[in-house]
């Protein structure tokens, strides 16, 4: 060590001040040019988005289940009913989440040119989702003449499991406006039904994804009960939903919203179908049918988590080193993976899959933190293999210190999983099935404490870190299949094949993580 | 890439020629944060925020004087600006609490090279190392650091020839620097005579 003369002081501060350097990580520079090129993020945040976003939509498209606040496009146009086939027309609307708990709606009916009653019921949801495949109204109770007496009612509807177990009736013969029919919904879905005297007792919609665009009173199991209606020349006015739904829509409390009443008489205007338009609707309806569509039944979306165990293994690329391993202390910790794709039944037995997953590894290192950075290095080799030191600072220390404290090594990661799954034995609802993906991963951030030349220190570089790497994941797991959605669980392993850090760091490190994965899929019918 | 290539890549905003300048000028700056930062963390956040000025003020540099002297001199203001933040540091600019500090010698690691005197400024109070820092080390004068500090140029003084005895005491107990003759003889003679 050279020693220099208090004599040159200034000048001794200048000289070495001048020669130290440190190198920033790359977090810096990212920081800097995100900052300086703010239209250009840095392609690691643009290809997170567009991951996620992918993602979003896919979930969004396997659900049949739309929620938000509801809103109908269009309000319910013209409404006719004729003949022995009762018909209904609905214009397109979209439904979607309704958080309110009920809803009544005043929809207003000419009753003076309406001789035989007509009824008329709209709206929305059911447990707030809106299954447009599966609208079936079923009535507890008949139906009956007297029931739905030529003075109009006040038709409190409860669907629970789509099946309307109460109408209730009440005279509005003190109705100061008898040109209106109250409909009230509790809770529930909604659609516009017809409903005439001698009504059969069940009734269906059909429709058409979220455009409904016809609804038919089917005539099957009560095909007789059909024989008697009599609607010939009746007169239905434009109904306006539009309005009062928007402002149910807009209802949660639920005490206030147990009954509501709107009055919806704007824009009313009387309309009836000619002979003409009615058969032009009929054949539309009849040859505008959905087309099937093949992939349904064989794709399906699945979401899963996975807590599990990280380890890690060392290895020293120097020659005669001791096994890196035995001379520090590591414990494993908690991870967890989260992730979604979609699924595809390429046969019976066999899956394939892909998606986009969601990592966090972390393991400890047991050491102690002195309360000043000491002098430490460590090993790199070039890429000409030639090995070197840089120097580095640090206050942690591997063999003792002023107080214990737990490093955590940890890593955010993205990665795709590609893989496929095969089932083994097949019982009942049960399936049990080996699967296998293979994962490039994105490292989106963590923190890497490395170990030092002499494994006496450790220090915080997670600029080291690979921003890239590959993992190989293995599990077998049961699946349950029930109500439509498929149930897994069973035990995963995760390898990750390519050294954490770069390459050419002197301690190679692989993460193993044991887990146990809970999934969830469902077919998109 | 030659550094007249780099500037003039910097004043058309293309990234390859900041990435260049930042990677050829950011390792002795970032040792310039260093010695006023309280860590590596903070000294990365002011490079960064300093080659963030760089970069917006490039057009300003009018090829007077060492382009290195002109980041630094914007380095060096950038850290001055983060530690005025700090109302811990305001207060370690003061007479009555700088005279009273401490000194955590023992904590300075026995290290070689550049970094050991580095690590030695280091260890004094922030209001004394940056005084230091500015006056040895940058050459501002102490009516410029009084200034840049809002403190009179006399703190600015007595801030730095504390500095300076506690620094000197540092580094010749890490027998990095020798005792001048005169000063080693006193001490023998002081010694005698309480003997």
């Amino acid at each position: 060590m050279s020693n220099f003369n208090i004599d040159n002081f200034e000048k001794l501060l200048k000289e070495r001040s001048d020669e130290f350097k440190m190198y920033p990580t790359k977090r810096v520079w990212y920081s800097i040019y995100n900052n300086i090129h703010p239209g250009k993020k840095w392609p690691s945040i643009a290809t997170c988005i567009t991951l996620i976003s992918i993602l979003l939509l896919i979930g969004f498209l396997n659900s049949n289940n739309h929620t938000g606040n509801f809103t109908v496009e269009k309000p319910l146009s013209n409404y006719s009913v004729s003949g022995n086939s009762t018909t209904s027309y609905l214009s397109n609307y979209n439904f979607s989440k309704a958080t309110q708990s009920s809803i009544l709606a005043n929809l207003p009916f000419d009753k003076t040119s309406f001789p035989n009653l007509l009824n008329s019921i709209a709206t929305v949801n059911h447990q707030n989702t809106f299954d447009v495949n599966n609208i079936n109204f079923n009535t507890g109770v008949p139906i009956t003449t007297s029931s739905l007496s030529p003075s109009f009612s006040n038709i409190v509807i409860k669907n629970v499991n789509n099946t309307i177990n109460n109408i209730q009736n009440n005279s509005l013969s003190n109705t100061t406006d008898p040109s209106l029919i109250k409909l009230s919904f509790d809770n529930t879905l909604s659609e516009i039904v017809v409903i005439d005297n001698d009504l059969p007792s069940r009734l269906k919609l059909n429709t058409d994804g979220l455009a409904l665009q016809k609804a038919e009173i089917l005539n099957d199991e009560s095909s007789s009960l059909f024989q008697n209606v009599s609607v010939d020349n009746i007169k239905l006015k434009t109904v306006s939903v539009t309005e009062s739904l928007k402002e149910f829509s807009s209802i949660t409390d639920e005490k206030s919203a147990n009954i509501i009443e709107k009055q919806v008489i704007k824009n009313n205007v009387i309309h009836t179908m000619s002979d003409a338009e009615k058969s032009w609707v009929e054949s539309y309806a009849l040859h505008n049918r959905p087309e099937p569509k093949k992939w349904l039944g064989k794709l399906g979306w699945q979401i899963y988590i996975t807590p599990s165990v990280v380890y890690r293994t060392l290895k020293n690329i120097l020659p005669n080193e001791q096994n890196i391993n035995n001379t520090i202390v590591q414990k494993p910790a908690l991870g967890l993976e989260i992730g979604g794709g979609i699924i595809s039944n390429v046969s019976k037995n066999v899956k394939l899959k892909t998606g986009l997953q969601l990592n966090f590894t972390r393991y400890n290192a047991e050491a102690y933190e002195n309360s000043h950075p000491v002098a430490t290095s460590i090993t790199i080799r070039s890429e000409m293999g030639q090995t070197y030191q840089e120097s580095r600072s640090t206050p942690y220390s591997n063999n003792g210190g002023i107080s214990p404290i737990k490093l955590h090594n940890e890593t955010f990661q993205v990665s795709i999983p590609m893989g496929m799954d095969v089932a083994l034995l097949n019982i009942d609802n049960l399936q049990w099935s080996v699967g296998a993906t293979i994962q490039p991963s994105y490292i989106i951030g963590g923190k890497s404490y490395l170990i030092s030349t002499d494994k006496r220190n450790y220090i915080k570089e997670s600029s080291l870190l690979n921003r890239w790497n590959v993992d190989a994941g293995f599990e077998t797991f049961i699946s349950y299949k029930t109500n439509g959605f498929t149930l897994q669980f069973g035990p995963q392993f995760r390898k990750q094949l390519f050294t954490t850090n770069n390459k050419n760091y002197f301690i190679q490190e692989h993460l193993n993580n044991y887990g146990f994965k809970f999934g969830i899929s469902k077919l998109i019918k | 890439m030659t550094k007249e290539t780099m500037l003039n890549g910097c004043l058309d905003n293309n990234a390859a020629a900041q990435e260049a300048l930042y990677a050829y000028f950011s390792p002795k700056m970032l040792g310039v944060c260093y010695r006023f930062a309280k860590n590596r963390e903070d000294a990365e956040d002011m490079l960064q925020e300093g080659f963030i000025k760089v970069f917006s003020q490039i057009h300003q540099y009018r090829n007077e004087g060492a382009f290195e002297g002109w980041i630094r001199r914007i380095v060096v203001h950038t850290c001055i600006n983060i530690l005025k933040k700090n109302k811990k540091f305001s207060d370690s600019l003061d007479i009555a609490y700088a005279s009273g500090v401490g000194i955590r010698e023992e904590n300075i690691p026995s290290i070689m090279q550049a970094k050991q005197v580095v690590e030695c400024i280091r260890a004094l109070p922030v209001g004394y190392r940056t005084v230091l820092n500015l006056y040895a080390i940058e050459g501002y004068s102490h009516k410029e650091i009084g200034q840049m500090l809002d403190i009179e140029e006399s703190t600015s003084r007595s801030q730095y020839t504390r500095a300076k005895v506690m620094l000197e005491d540092i580094l010749v107990k890490k027998n990095i620097l020798l005792k001048p003759r005169n000063k080693a003889i006193a001490d023998l003679n002081g010694s005698s005579a309480t003997n």
